[in-house]
């Protein structure tokens, strides 16, 4: 479609280890629309940050192919890779340990400006006022050291850095979840803004379900490498269908008293993925579990206007 | 909190700065020439006659005692301080050039590099670097060189014998610094691999380097020290066997003609034969300081470093 900024089809990603493979990203296929946040859930483990590090090749995929503006990027050698970088950013989840200690304020957002050749060389310390500014930081932060800096005033540091080089597209790593609370809202916020301003795209990776219900336009859900469901916020939110997201939907406490719904414990642990499992990944934790889920893993279908993945009929869909 | 002092780096600062200062004012710090041979000699002092035996004990004029041919030991020590820490400046230096870059490309999972390192630090730690350079370099090959041949000729032995070490403290540091998050973020900015090494890599590797080379030059000077305890050493000897053997030297190692401390030392081992401490005492004492001087510098640095990075 024409509107589809990132493709993701059919991507696979393995880690070898001693102990056996690890099966981290099993299959995953989504498209990002250009201007939209697409939200990534799940437990951790899920593999929800590894589709995002796979897009932005932090790491690179087993198989499978990743279109941008369609075009396959899979295949690209690291050289033609780099000019993409400039159009792919990533907000990563720890600003603590994200910026190199050892470097200034300065140092770290003039890097991608002289690396991508993005302003002339007598201009950069206006572009990175200019950007500490868009991010809300005085410009007088310039010559200081990351050490001196508040979680949340690093994170808006890592946003400036990232969106020096103009990107279209910015991976979201949990980008809130190392910060206290009060800031975490006026980081979402500021997010919010700059898609605007800028008409940025986003993917956004996060466990806290409250925090990607407010800025993302649709939610993926994963669970074990694949993805269960995918569908327009609200939607999901309101009726979850496959049983794993009515199950991480109830476990998120609802404010209103009359809305709660009946919480949903899952039972047992998320089995390993270094194991193959047989039928449906869900099954050993499913409440509507059913013989054929033991056997057969469901393909993930249009149901209603939602991409669901299960077999189910009746109770659970 | 209280102020510690870092006696380590006090100390060791002041041995390599005292070091320095002999190889600067070496002329003015001997007392006669160095190369002198007094030795059976009469010679006219002040209206008084004097004869020199060899090996003479110290005294007023030679305080350290002079050596088998009757060369003055203390001037020997100063003279040959510069010739020395040279020869081990060198050697240091090489195995930095070496180790260094090996080091940083082993960091980064370069499969020779890494095979290198890691195959030189198994080798050594097996055969002694010492038993290696002595079959090297007592060979009769390396024997007739110039001074300046054998010089390079020991630093490239002592180099390959011991350019490891740096290796692999680089190699260490470089895949600490590579597992940091921040790492990532240079990659996603589309960073090359030299720009993150100068940039990213060495201002976090290079206290640590520091250290291990000035660790190295204590090893380095060990290595010498230990050669020439053996017989070996740079440079080619004033007289032969039978030359040693017509001044009733029999047994004794041929000595120097430089006054290398390592020269000074394997001539010395005759004073052990014939218990004129003297002659072995005085070299083994420069030796001894210049090592604890050189190990001193690196460990004081090492906690200087970390102390900062405690409080940073």
């Amino acid at each position: 479609m024409a509107d589809t900024l990132i493709g993701v089809k059919n991507i696979k990603k393995v880690f070898c280890s001693p102990k056996g493979d690890v099966r981290a990203v099993d299959g995953v296929s989504l498209r990002i629309r250009r201007g939209e946040t697409l939200g990534l859930v799940g437990e951790s483990g899920s593999g929800k940050s590894t589709v995002g590090r796979l897009i932005t090749r932090l790491v690179r995929p087993t198989s499978g192919k990743i279109l941008y503006c369609g075009r396959d990027i899979t295949r690209l050698g690291e050289r033609q890779f780099r000019d993409l970088r400039k159009d792919m950013q990533i907000v990563f989840q720890n600003p603590n340990t994200a910026l190199d200690p050892k470097r200034s304020v300065r140092d770290l957002i003039a890097e991608p400006l002289l690396i991508h050749r993005i302003v002339p060389r007598h201009e950069i310390d206006r572009e990175i006022c200019r950007l500490l500014t868009m991010v809300g930081l005085p410009q007088a932060v310039m010559t200081k050291m990351p050490r001196e800096f508040s979680g949340g005033e690093k994170q808006r540091i890592c946003i400036a850095r990232a969106l020096s080089v103009g990107p279209r597209f910015l991976f979201l790593d949990e980008p809130v979840s190392s910060l206290d609370v009060s800031v975490q809202s006026k980081i979402l916020n500021l997010l919010e803004d700059l898609k605007q301003e800028l008409s940025l795209t986003y993917l956004l990776v996060a466990h806290g379900l409250n925090v990607v219900r407010h800025i993302s336009d649709r939610v993926a859900v994963m669970y074990l490498g694949q993805i269960q469901e995918i569908g327009d916020t609200e939607e999901l939110y309101e009726d979850p269908r496959h049983p794993y997201t009515q199950a991480l939907i109830s476990s998120f406490p609802e404010p209103d008293m009359d809305a709660r719904r009946k919480r949903i414990v899952l039972a047992g642990e998320i089995p390993s993925n270094t194991d193959g499992i047989q039928g449906c990944v869900f099954h050993t934790r499913c409440p509507y579990v059913r013989d054929i889920c033991r056997r057969q893993a469901p393909e993930i279908k249009m149901r209603g206007g939602r991409m669901i993945r299960c077999h189910g009929t009746g109770d659970a869909i | 909190m209280k102020k510690r002092v870092n006696l380590p780096l006090i100390i060791g600062l002041g041995i390599v700065i005292l070091l320095i200062g002999v190889v600067v004012f070496e002329k003015s710090l001997m007392t006669s020439d160095p190369s002198t041979m007094r030795r059976g000699a009469f010679e006219w002092v002040n209206g008084e006659m004097v004869f020199y035996d060899a090996p003479g004990a110290p005294n007023a004029e030679f305080i350290m005692g002079t050596d088998i041919i009757g060369r003055d030991i203390y001037s020997r020590l100063i003279a040959g301080a510069k010739l020395t820490l040279g020869m081990v400046a060198l050697t240091v230096l090489f195995r930095f050039l070496i180790g260094f870059p090996i080091g940083i490309a082993a960091g980064f999972g370069n499969r020779p590099c890494m095979w290198l390192t890691n195959t030189f630090s198994t080798i050594f730690s097996a055969i002694p670097a010492l038993i290696f350079s002595l079959v090297i370099l007592s060979r009769p090959e390396l024997h007739d060189l110039s001074l300046g041949r054998s010089i390079v000729a020991f630093a490239i032995v002592m180099t390959f014998v011991g350019w490891n070490r740096i290796a692999k403290i680089t190699q260490e540091q470089t895949s600490h610094v590579l597992t940091q998050d921040f790492i990532e973020g240079e990659i996603a900015i589309g960073k090359s691999r030299p720009m993150m090494i100068l940039q990213n890599v060495l201002p976090h590797i290079l206290p640590a380097v520091i250290t291990a080379v000035t660790m190295e030059f204590a090893r380095a000077l060990m290595l010498l020290a230990e050669l020439g305890l053996f017989g070996v050493y740079a440079g080619p000897a004033v007289l032969d066997g039978e030359g040693t053997a017509m001044l009733g030297l029999t047994g004794a190692t041929p000595p120097s003609n430089y006054p290398e401390w390592g020269g000074i030392l394997a001539a010395g081992r005759y004073g052990m034969v014939v218990k004129k401490y003297w002659l072995i005492i005085w070299p083994t004492v420069m030796f001894f300081i210049s090592i604890l001087g050189f190990n001193l510098l690196g460990e004081g640095l090492s906690l200087h470093i970390n102390r900062r990075r405690v409080r940073g």
